[in-house]
C-alpha cells in the first residue's frame, strides 16, 4: 500500500528534509509551502534548493512545467533564514541528480546520518516500509520500498504504473490555487501552480501553497489533499521554525518576539495552527488500513523543567502549549487506534560556551563553524523518518524525543 | 502555622503591599480579604466594576484597599495599573497573579469545530496576562525585600498528568503559563525573587461566567492555604515546618501536593 504523509511546512529546513527522506522511502508526501502562498517565486527556495536532486533530468508526466536546472539555488538566499547550502551545480549535474535508491544515503549530495537510534525498543531510521502500527515479527527489515515497487521494480516513481503518479498528477495547473491567500493576482496563481507542480515528474511529492494562518486555508488544503491522495497515513505537524534563528545564539531574540503581538503570533503559529490542521485533516486519516499516526515537531524549548531561558518567552510558552495539545489528542485519539510521536529535531544552534574567566565570542564562532544546518536537518530528518513511520514498543506513552533518541521531560 | 517572615501586620499598618489580579470575586476576592485581615495594603485589580463585593470590602478597609481597573489581557490597562500603584507606593512585596478565565466550550473534542478566537482570548488572559503583569510590576517588586511572585495556575496545565481529551484552550494556556513562570524564575531568581505556583483546586467560582455549584471547594477554603504558602517561607501543610526550597520551582495544590509538569 502506498503510504501518504502530510507535512504542514515543507519550507522549513527540517520539514523539507523529512519530506525528501520519506519520498526516498517510497512514501507519497503532500506538504504546505507558506512562502509560495505569500506570492514568493515558487522556483526559489525549497523548490529549487531542496528537491533538485530528485527532479533533475525528469520529464514532466503531468503536463506541468518542471523547474529548470538553471534556477537551482537562485533566490534561495531569501527562501529561509536557514538557507540550505546547495552543492555546486556542476557537481549536481554530474550526479544525474536522480534518486532511484530507497535510501538517501546513496545520494552523495544528501547528508546522511548513522541511521541508528540507539533505542532498544525502536527500529531506528532503517526503512522498514510498508509501515503499520504492528511491529514486524518476521525479521524482515524491508528495503524502504512499497509493495508495489517490489512487484514492479522497473516502475519509475513518476510512472503511472507506480500508483504514485496517478494519485499525484495535476491535470490542470490552472486549477492549482493559492490556499489561504488572495487569488486576485494572476502571477500569484501561476506561482501557486508552479509550486504545486514541484516534483510532478517524480510523482511522489506535492507542494501546496499554504498560508495556514489565513482563514479557510487549511480547509482548502484538506480538500485538495482529498482530491490528490484520498487519505493521509502520517500527519506531520511542524509549525513555525524547527529551531531558533542563528542570531539567537548570540543572545539576540527574534525581532518583535517579546511583544504581545509577537507572543500571540507565536501562539498562533506553534499551537493553534497545528490544532487547526489536525481538526481539518483528521477525517482523511480514517481510511481503513491507514497508519493513523500524528507526529508533532517541537523543541525542548517547550520543556518546563529542562528548557533554558534564553529563548523568546512567547515561543517557549507556545511550544509548551503544543506539547499539551499533543497530550490531549493522544488521550483522545489513541482510543481509536491513533499513534503519536513528539519530536525535537535538535536544530537549535549551539549555545556559546560559558567562558572560564574569559570572554565569550570566540567559542561561539568556533561552534557555528562546526555546524551545517542542512546537514543537521538531514541527519535529524533521517532519524525522524524512522521514528515517525516505524512502530514503537510503547505506543501508550507520549514523550518528547530528541534527534539522538534522548527523552526530554515535559 | 509557622511563618518565619513576620508578614502578619496589625490592622492599620501598611508595611506590606500586595497586588492581586482578578480580585472581584472568587479566589481573588478571598485572598484579598485574607491579606486585608492581616493588615496588608492591597491593590486589587478589578475587571468587573459593577460587581459589588470588592466595593463592600473597601468600605470595611478604606485605608488598606485600593481598587484598580485592570484587564490583564491589555498592555495599556496593565501599564496604567502599574503607574497607578507607583503613585501610591514605591514598592510592592507580593504580586498575586490570580485572574483567569475558562471557556464554556472547553469540552468540545477535536471532532467538533474549535473556537480559535476563544482559545486566543484564554491565552491572552491565562498565559500572557500573568507574564505581562509581572513584567509591568517588576520595578516595584525590585524595591521590596520579599520580591515574591505568585501565580494561580491549574492541574489542567500539567502535561504529565493530563487525562483530558479536550479542553484545548484552557489546558494549553495553563501549560504555557507554567513554562512562562519557569522562564521568569530562571531569569529573576538570581536577583532574589521568590516564586509560588499554585493549583487552587476545583472551586465554586465564576470562571466560566456562572458560579460552578458542582465544584469541590469554596474559594475561602483554597485561599487560606494559598495565602500561607504565598506569604510564608515554610510549607504550611507539613506537621513539621519545612522550609520552601526557593531555588526549585514547583506547582503545589491546595493540599500541598506537588504536580508534575
Amino acid at each position: 500500500m502506498n503510504r501518504v504523509a502530510w507535512i504542514l511546512n515543507l519550507r522549513d529546513p527540517f520539514g523539507a528534509a523529512l519530506g525528501r527522506e520519506l519520498v526516498s522511502r517510497g512514501w507519497q508526501v503532500i506538504g504546505g509551502d507558506p512562502q509560495a502562498a505569500a506570492g514568493r517565486d515558487a522556483h526559489d527556495g525549497l523548490a529549487a534548493s531542496e528537491f533538485t536532486g530528485l527532479e533533475q533530468g525528469r520529464e514532466p508526466t503531468s503536463g506541468l512545467p518542471l523547474r529548470q536546472e538553471e534556477t537551482v539555488g537562485e533566490g534561495s538566499e531569501n527562501a529561509s533564514p536557514w538557507k540550505p547550502s546547495a552543492p555546486d551545480a556542476q557537481e549536481r549535474s554530474a550526479s544525474g541528480g536522480e534518486v532511484h535508491s530507497p535510501k538517501l544515503g546513496e545520494n552523495a549530495y544528501i547528508p546522511t546520518g548513522t541511521g541508528s537510534s540507539g533505542f532498544g525498543d525502536f527500529e531506528g531510521s532503517v526503512a522498514y516500509g510498508p509501515e503499520s502500527n504492528e511491529r514486524r515479527t518476521d525479521g524482515h527489515s524491508g528495503d524502504g520500498r512499497s509493495e508495489e515497487e517490489r512487484e514492479h521494480p522497473d516502475a519509475h516513481p513518476g510512472n503511472e504504473d507506480s500508483g504514485a503518479g496517478e494519485d499525484f498528477r495535476i491535470d490542470d495547473p490552472g486549477e492549482q490555487k493559492e490556499l489561504g491567500a488572495s487569488t486576485a493576482a494572476d502571477e500569484m496563481t501561476d506561482a501557486a501552480g508552479d509550486s504545486a507542480a514541484v516534483l510532478a515528474g517524480h510523482g511522489r511529492l506535492r507542494v501546496l501553497p499554504l498560508a495556514a494562518e489565513q482563514p479557510g486555508a487549511l480547509e482548502e488544503a484538506a480538500r485538495h489533499t482529498a482530491e490528490f491522495a484520498g487519505r493521509i497515513d502520517l500527519l506531520v505537524l511542524n509549525p513555525g521554525e524547527s529551531g531558533p534563528a542563528w542570531g539567537e545564539a548570540a543572545g539576540l531574540s527574534a525581532a518583535g518576539a517579546d511583544t504581545t503581538e509577537g507572543r500571540l503570533r507565536d501562539y498562533g503559529a506553534y499551537a493553534l495552527t497545528p490544532l487547526q490542521a489536525a481538526e481539518q485533516l483528521l477525517p482523511l486519516m480514517e481510511a481503513e488500513g491507514g497508519l493513523k499516526r500524528i507526529g508533532f515537531v517541537s523543541s525542548h524549548e517547550g520543556s518546563v523543567s529542562a528548557g533554558d531561558s534564553s529563548a523568546p518567552i512567547g515561543r517557549a510558552m507556545a511550544r509548551t502549549a503544543l506539547h499539551m495539545q499533543a497530550k490531549l489528542l493522544f488521550n483522545d485519539l489513541r482510543r481509536e487506534g491513533y499513534t503519536f510521536r513528539l519530536y525535537d529535531p535538535g536544530l537549535s544552534p549551539p549555545r556559546p560556551a560559558a567562558p572560564l574567566g574569559g570572554e565569550s565570542g570566540s567559542s561561539s564562532s568556533a561552534g557555528e563553524a562546526m555546524v551545517s544546518l542542512p546537514g543537521m536537518a538531514a541527519e535529524s530528518a533521517r532519524f525522524a523518518a524512522g521514528f515517525f513511520t516505524n512502530p514503537h514498543a510503547d505506543e501508550g506513552r507520549l514523550v518528547l524525543t530528541g534527534s539522538r533518541g534522548e527523552e526530554w521531560p515535559f | 502555622m509557622n511563618i518565619s517572615l513576620n508578614l502578619d501586620t496589625k490592622p492599620g499598618h501598611t508595611d506590606h503591599h500586595a497586588v492581586v489580579t482578578g480580585a472581584d470575586r472568587g479566589l481573588g476576592l478571598a485572598m484579598t480579604q485574607g491579606l486585608l485581615a492581616r493588615g496588608w495594603r492591597v491593590f486589587a485589580g478589578s475587571y468587573l466594576p459593577d460587581w459589588p463585593q470588592l466595593g463592600d470590602l473597601r468600605e470595611q478597609y478604606p485605608d488598606l484597599l485600593v481598587i484598580l481597573p485592570l484587564d490583564v489581557s491589555s498592555d495599556a490597562s496593565v501599564l496604567a495599573a502599574a503607574a497607578a500603584v507607583e503613585e501610591r507606593t514605591r514598592s510592592i512585596d507580593l504580586l498575586i497573579n490570580n485572574a483567569g478565565v475558562i471557556s464554556e466550550r472547553s469540552e468540545d473534542s477535536i471532532r467538533i469545530s474549535q473556537d480559535y478566537e476563544e482559545m486566543t482570548r484564554l491565552y491572552q488572559v491565562n498565559a500572557l496576562g500573568p507574564i505581562r503583569v509581572s513584567e509591568a510590576f517588576l520595578p516595584l517588586l525590585e524595591r521590596s525585600e520579599l520580591r515574591r511572585l505568585c501565580y494561580v495556575s491549574s492541574e489542567a496545565g500539567s502535561i504529565g498528568k493530563a487525562e483530558r481529551t479536550a479542553w484545548f484552550g484552557y489546558c494549553m494556556s495553563k501549560a504555557a503559563l507554567n513554562r512562562g513562570v519557569r522562564m521568569l524564575f530562571d531569569r529573576l531568581r538570581p536577583d532574589g525573587y521568590t516564586f509560588r505556583l499554585y493549583h487552587p483546586g476545583w472551586l465554586r467560582t465564576y470562571m466560566s461566567g456562572t458560579r460552578n455549584e458542582e465544584a469541590e471547594l469554596e474559594p475561602e477554603e483554597s485561599a487560606a492555604p494559598a495565602l500561607e504558602y504565598f506569604l510564608g517561607s515554610t510549607l504550611p501543610w507539613d506537621d513539621q515546618p519545612h522550609a520552601v526550597d526557593e531555588d526549585r520551582l514547583v506547582m503545589r495544590d491546595y493540599q500541598g501536593r506537588e504536580w508534575p509538569w
